[in-house]
């Protein structure tokens, strides 16, 4: 084989799926059937990752940090909940238009925050938050404000498989949500699209001496991860049959960044890890109590994150097991 | 000015009270091998900046291909066939060598905008990539990640990256800037043997490489442009070698 052919090959080699890819599918799969009384946490641990995997196309990939990712999530909940307490119960549609209007907000908000970069961005982004919080903090006729959205009814899934109280339904329904979103964000990265959008992590200026519009890209991709956080909120809604203000909140726009931080952004997969390892510890330690459990978790990001900067994911690319996707 | 490629209209410039442009004008046209030589500090680098829109004049207009670009911006210049190198390295350090002449090609061809699929594209701009590579004497670094590069190296795929886009019009900021001597000739050979269509604009202290290449030479001091000629005049004007040439040897 020719030198030319055995580099091209490299570089196109990394598109293709590995084994190991398969693993978290086998899981979740594997879960669903073994841990029957886990089905609650489970279908929150599979709406996290796909809220992760929404921001990883922003920090991992394409290095915009921002903390107001949650208002994305929670209009994305709120949309999906008032149509069903509206009375349009489908849930695919409901998905659907909670995701395009998520979306909808994303090209405003991106339009002005990504003018801005570092610190002003993270600031326009948690303004954006705290302004939607307390739009549906005082609709209180229409969202129930600080006492949540209820009374969100879904129809039967494709008419036939009803959310049932053991969420049966509602974990292979959010299980299939992510899966075809994954497919989704997986062809993105790998494309043309998602190769620049790593070059402009590294470096904008050189991308822009490409000839690419860097503004136009990172919009672009803004709007994509915000479309993918609503849907992951209106997942959220409808399998919990309810929406409320922790939607909205810093907090969880804090959570998902540290749970994809805690897995490793960039590779795709931290959300997963970082989402399972951090909800599952927490399930079992928080119980015992509160205050240690954050006490261990504290010290644990903080030497990941001082000794393991690529996170979880990247403690296995340093272990010679992997590297980075780019 | 029909026959030139990019020409510079009276810019002005200033940093706070620091006029780094003042009245330059300046003109390339298809093909040219010119060079701008002038002390640390001339400007030499901030025309550049303004050629290519990173920064905005206070006054005067740039055209390119006899069109007025002043108010374009860099990405939209560079699709008009303007392209630059970095005095100071900037790249995509993560990446393989390989890979970021992958995607400048690929933006060259507009296909850096699929959102789906693009595995053609990519294969071929991966193959045209290795070919420029192989012509500048990079092929052997090709799979090598860019920040692992030594630096002499990395100052070549500075030229790749703009090769890659095809332009009609490159501009070289110092390319040869911190190369250690062993590997000087690398750089001197990819400048020598750069395609006869593209107009060059090369910014060098070396003069002997400056002699060598360029056809005309200007003279930038202090914000201005002191003087613009053939090698041969530039080396006997006596301005010149009170400004620079003459000067104490240039660090
Ligand atoms: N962004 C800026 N803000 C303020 N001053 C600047 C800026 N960029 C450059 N300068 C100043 O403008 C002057 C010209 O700088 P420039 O980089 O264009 O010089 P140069 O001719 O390229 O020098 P060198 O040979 O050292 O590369 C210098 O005094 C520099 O300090
Ligand atoms: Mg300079």
């Amino acid at each position: 084989m020719s030198a030319r052919a055995a580099a091209v090959g490299v570089l196109m080699r990394r598109r293709s799926w590995r084994w190991v890819e398969a693993l978290p599918w086998v899981a979740a799969i594997a879960g669903f059937f073994l841990l029957p009384n886990y089905l609650q946490l489970g279908t929150q641990i599979l709406v996290m990752i796909l809220f992760a995997l929404s921001l990883d196309l922003l920090l991992g990939y394409t290095g915009i940090v921002t903390l107001g990712h949650a208002a994305f999530f929670g209009l994305g909940a709120y949309t999906a909940g008032l149509l069903a307490t509206g009375g349009w119960h489908e849930p695919l549609s409901g998905l659907v238009a909670a995701a395009a209007v998520a979306a909808a907000l994303g090209l405003v908000a991106g339009f002005v925050i990504l003018r801005t970069s570092g610190l002003a961005l993270l600031m326009l982004g948690m303004a954006i938050t705290l302004l939607l919080y307390e739009v549906a903090n005082n609709l209180n006729g229409l969202t129930g404000g600080a006492d949540g959205l209820s009374g969100v009814e879904i129809a039967p899934l494709l008419g036939r498989f009803g959310f049932d109280m053991y969420g049966r339904t509602s974990y292979l329904y959010a299980l299939a949500v992510l899966f075809v979103a994954f497919l989704l964000v997986r062809a993105i990265v790998w494309a043309p699209f998602g190769r620049s959008l790593v070059g402009i992590r590294q470096n904008p200026a050189r991308m822009q001496a490409m000839g690419v519009s860097v503004f136009a890209r990172r919009l672009a991709v803004f709007v994509l991860s915000a479309g993918l956080a609503g849907l992951a909120g209106a997942v959220s809604a409808q399998t919990s049959q309810f929406a409320s203000l922790d939607n909205l909140s810093f907090d969880l726009s804090g959570t998902v960044l540290l749970m994809l931080v805690l897995g490793g952004p960039g590779r795709l997969y931290g959300g997963f890890i970082g989402a399972s390892v951090l909800m599952i510890a927490q399930d079992g330690l928080a119980k015992e109590n509160p205050v240690f459990w954050l006490f261990w978790l504290g010290l644990f990001v903080i030497l990941l994150v001082v000794f393991v900067p690529g996170g979880l994911l990247g403690l296995r690319a340093r272990l010679g097991l992997g590297g980075r996707d780019g | 000015m029909d026959d030139l490629v990019l020409a510079a209209r009276g810019l002005h410039r200033s940093f706070g009270s620091l006029e780094v442009a003042c009245d330059i004008n300046f003109a390339l046209a298809a093909g040219a091998r010119h060079a701008l030589i002038g002390p640390n500090g001339a400007g030499k680098s901030t025309l550049v900046n303004l050629l290519t829109g990173a920064l905005r004049p206070s006054a005067g207009s740039i055209w390119l291909d006899g069109v007025d670009v002043t108010g374009l911006a860099v990405h939209q210049r560079v699709r008009r066939g303007l392209a630059r190198t970095f005095q100071i390295n900037t790249l995509l350090r993560e990446m393989s060598v390989l890979e970021g002449v992958q995607l400048a090609v690929l933006e060259r061809g507009g296909q850096g905008r699929a959102l789906l699929g693009g595995r053609a594209g990519q294969r071929r701009a991966a193959e045209e990539g290795f070919d420029l590579l192989e012509q500048l004497g990079l092929a052997g670094d090709a799979s090598a990640i860019v920040g692992a590069l030594a630096y002499g190296r990395q100052r070549l795929v500075e030229v790749a990256m703009a090769l890659a886009l095809r332009p009609r019009v490159l501009l070289l900021d110092e390319p040869a800037a911190g190369v250690p001597p062993a590997d000087s000739h690398l750089m001197l050979e990819v400048i020598a043997r750069l395609p006869a269509g593209i107009a060059v604009l090369i910014i060098e202290h070396d003069m002997k490489l400056v002699f060598r290449f360029a056809e005309r030479i200007s003279v930038l001091v202090a914000g201005r442009i002191l003087t613009e000629g053939s090698p041969a005049e530039i080396a006997a004007d006596p301005r010149v070698r009170e400004v620079y040439l003459g000067g104490r040897a240039h660090g």
